[in-house]
């Protein structure tokens, strides 16, 4: 579609004031915070895709009339919120539409009595958690990136929290939601406790990352809030392995702690600092809920590390974790990282419990002998299962060349590092994306991840976005038009 | 070209639950991540580029990195991954002088100065202070000790040119580029330099004012808001290599000396002291408002006149 033509058609529907076409708003709204993207930015060079403008969508009217009119066009568009993102997961097309549901962020109903929160997608977790605490209820839902994060994108990635192993995922937390598909339909979800009439439809768009719909208002469970009931404790262990097999032993048992963490020797040493013996490796707990739960949960896990070589080092470790856990979000527009001449990130995955430890000693032996740029790679396990747990992988390598060199060895160092990490998870069978979601950077590897279900998503994205409109590039590899 | 520089680990304040602030005469900081003192970071990494300059002109360099009191191993590891050749830890004082050495930033300059005398280094970097709350004095108080220059306000310093080592050579003394527009203040020391071996091109900033400055060795070089505050980052094999390496311990033959005297040091020749003094002395300041009377230029003329001190009324 002709860019004008776009652009008039757009304010036909919104208003003039909502169709953004200034490049540096563009721009912003399509920031990532992947980490080359963070170098190339602090280096001056945005290498993301130039969208054709920004529509602040205000209500859900707007967003069925903006998708009914792209999708009548063929345009491309991509669905934001609150602009977390760490996956390329927000980056436009070239030309596309960048459909900001950010302003639509009224909270719309505490049910006190069926305790559950409804609210429009824009709406910031972090204001949501403060005006629940007041009113003494929580969501439960406390991920990295609450300073940051808005409702429709943490249901849209398939958030998950810190506090995950007690109140568990995004998933486990809506109740019902409101979305639009790409032809301008609107879906809702009713709110009921559970059912049992077929396919739980919610998960169409709870990890969908956008491409099968726009999520416009969710529906939360609540909790009681509770923090003076908190039993916190520090371990000591020896080494990764101990450290996996006392967590693992927790969850065996059938406590649920809400926070169960285990950072690996490296962390506890180069980035923590702690004056530990070099193979210490750090378990952080912390139990929430009434106080006879939290107390029993608490002794129950005393009598397990009882069993252990582990070194109890109260509370303090945990209570400083508390406060210092989202800090990250404070510098994430500061070039630090570029200063010292590095590309720092993450990536997650989680494995069963039978070949997680195996899965971590596969990577970082991999990473220390293949990337010679390799500064920094450790990790922690931050969401613990019955079944399983997560490895939340930390790394830093430096940028060696320079100029345009430097931008480009930036992203291939960078995928580099992933792909095997990305490898290394598949091949004993662990999932590649924990709870990032796929976004751009790892598509490549869905149909690993998936294998013989993955043509489901073909599917699925064929019925309710049949034009390919929204959010491509995510979950699903292009396929050649025989293939499609 | 020796290069020093003193650094303090301490522990990240900003990672301490305000709840356990108010336990402050228990306050427990051992579960509290640590790290290199803000401004000692900068100066780290200061005098590491300092090194890449001279490294750069082929030139013998050396730099060595002392702190009292010592730290986690692998903030001290660190320093050999990221490139200096020594770090050296001098354990506090017993007795009260230890105990409370934090707030003794001349017994601080002492053992200091008592390790660098056996070094004789060309430069000491310090940082401004350790951070908040903290006098920073030590570096005028070691500057004194050891009867160095002291510069302060530093942000950037690197090994002369050829083409300004040529420049100098010519003139026949150290003297200043003439580089506009930035200020340049040529260099005498009060007194005789212990040795004159080494110059250094710094940048200091004051406010908005920035000079480009020749410094002639010996001298304390105080890093302030440097233009490469963070460590560099070094790779995973430096980190390796480094863990087999451990920092060296100095004792002075005097670890639990009495404080010396201020004013003893003092008279060590130390320069911009002035500023030091502050501390000590508060002259009382007079304020005095008066009305200029014309136009633009006759004011500007008539302040030209008061700031030269050819008005006095």
């Amino acid at each position: 579609m002709e860019k004008t033509m776009l652009i008039e058609g757009l304010k036909a529907i919104v208003g003039e004031e909502r169709v953004i076409t200034e490049e540096a708003a563009v721009l912003d709204a399509a920031k990532d915070y992947i980490g080359y993207r963070r170098y190339q930015r602090d280096a001056g060079c945005n290498m993301a895709p130039r969208a054709t403008c920004l529509v602040r969508v205000g209500s859900t009217e707007e967003v069925s009339a903006v998708l009914r009119f792209l999708n009548d066009n063929q345009v491309d568009v991509v669905p934001r919120t609150g602009g977390s993102s760490v996956t390329r997961g927000v980056e436009p097309q070239e030309g596309g539409v960048i459909l900001d549901g950010s302003d639509m962020n009224a909270l719309l109903k505490v049910d006190e009595e069926d305790m559950y929160v409804t609210a429009q997608c824009g709406m910031p977790l972090e204001k949501l958690e403060t005006l629940l605490n007041e009113k003494g209820f929580t969501t439960g839902h406390f991920p990295q990136s609450l300073p940051m994060a808005q409702l429709g994108g943490l249901v849209a990635t398939r958030s998950i929290g810190q506090f995950s192993t007690l109140y568990g995922g995004i998933e486990d937390l809506v109740v019902g939601l409101e979305a639009v598909l790409a032809d301008g339909s609107v879906v809702r979800i009713k709110n009921v406790p559970r059912r049992s009439a077929g396919p739980d439809l919610r998960h169409l768009f709870i990890g969908s990352e956008g491409m099968l719909g726009f999520i416009t208002e969710v529906t939360m469970k609540i909790f009681r809030y509770q923090p003076e009931n908190r039993w916190m404790k520090a371990y000591g262990v020896r080494g990764m392995n101990q450290g996996l097999d006392f967590i693992h032993q927790i969850m065996k048992e059938g406590y649920r702690p809400a926070v169960v963490r285990l950072h690996d020797p490296l962390e506890v040493r180069e980035i923590m600092h702690l004056d530990a013996p070099e193979d210490t490796a750090l378990v952080l707990l912390l139990c929430e809920g009434p106080s006879r739960v939290t107390m029993a949960t608490g002794a129950g896990i005393e009598e397990i590390a009882a069993s252990y070589p582990v070194q109890d080092l109260g509370s303090k470790p945990v209570e400083q974790w508390l406060v210092t856990r989202n800090n990250v979000c404070n510098d994430m527009d500061k070039p630090i990282y570029y200063n010292m001449g590095v590309v720092a990130d993450t990536c997650e995955i989680s494995a069963n419990w039978s070949v997680i430890g195996k899965i971590y000693e596969n990577v970082i032996r991999r990473l220390h002998e293949e990337v010679a740029t390799m500064a920094l790679c450790g990790g922690h396990s931050s969401h613990s299962y019955m079944q399983g747990t997560n490895i939340y992988f930390q790394f830093a390598f430096m940028v060696t060349e320079k100029g345009e060199k430097a931008i480009r060895q930036a992203e291939e160092e960078y995928m580099h590092v992933i792909g095997i990490i990305m490898e290394e998870t598949l091949k004993l069978g662990g999932s590649i994306a924990h709870h990032h979601g796929s976004g751009k950077y790892r598509t490549r590897w869905m149909p690993q991840e998936h294998g013989s279900s993955y043509p489901l998503m073909y599917q699925l994205k064929a019925a309710l976005d049949p034009k390919g409109i929204l959010n491509k590039g995510v979950i699903l590899v292009d396929r050649e038009p025989e293939e499609a | 070209m020796k290069i020093g520089v003193c650094f303090k680990i301490v522990p990240d304040y900003e990672e301490v639950p305000l709840a356990d602030w108010d336990a402050m005469d228990q306050l427990d900081l051992t579960y509290v991540k640590k790290m290199y003192g803000c401004f000692d970071e900068a100066a780290l990494e200061t005098a590491l580029r300092l090194r890449d300059s001279f490294l750069e002109m082929e030139e013998n360099v050396s730099c060595t990195a002392v702190t009292v009191g010592g730290g986690p191993e692998v903030l001290l590891q660190g320093l050999f991954a990221a490139g200096f050749d020594q770090v050296v830890t001098i354990p506090r004082p017993e007795g009260p002088a230890g105990e409370n050495l934090d707030f003794l930033p001349m017994e601080t300059a002492r053992l200091l100065a008592s390790y660098w005398k056996t070094q004789q280094p060309d430069v000491i970097f310090t940082g401004r202070m350790t951070g908040p709350g903290d006098s920073g004095l030590v570096p005028a108080y070691l500057a004194a000790a050891l009867g160095y220059d002291l510069k302060e306000d530093v942000t950037e310093a690197g090994c002369l040119s050829a083409a300004m080592r040529q420049q100098t050579a010519e003139r026949g003394e150290a003297q200043e580029p003439d580089q506009s527009p930035v200020i340049a203040q040529m260099v005498t020391p009060a007194q005789e330099p212990v040795q004159q071996v080494a110059q250094v091109e710094i940048v200091q900033r004051q406010g908005d004012l920035i000079a480009c400055r020749l410094v002639t060795g010996p001298a304390v070089l105080v890093v302030g808001d440097a233009a490469c505050p963070n460590l560099r980052m070094f790779s995973l094999k430096a980190r390796m290599e480094a863990r087999k390496r451990k920092a060296a311990c100095w004792k002075p033959e005097n670890t639990c000396g009495k404080p010396q005297d201020p004013g003893q040091a003092l008279e060590g020749g130390a320069r911009d002291l002035g500023k030091m003094l502050i501390w000590f002395d508060h002259e009382p300041r007079e304020g005095r408002c008066l009305m200029v009377e014309g136009g633009a230029a006759e004011k500007a003329a008539w302040l030209r006149k008061a700031l030269s001190g050819e008005v006095t009324g």
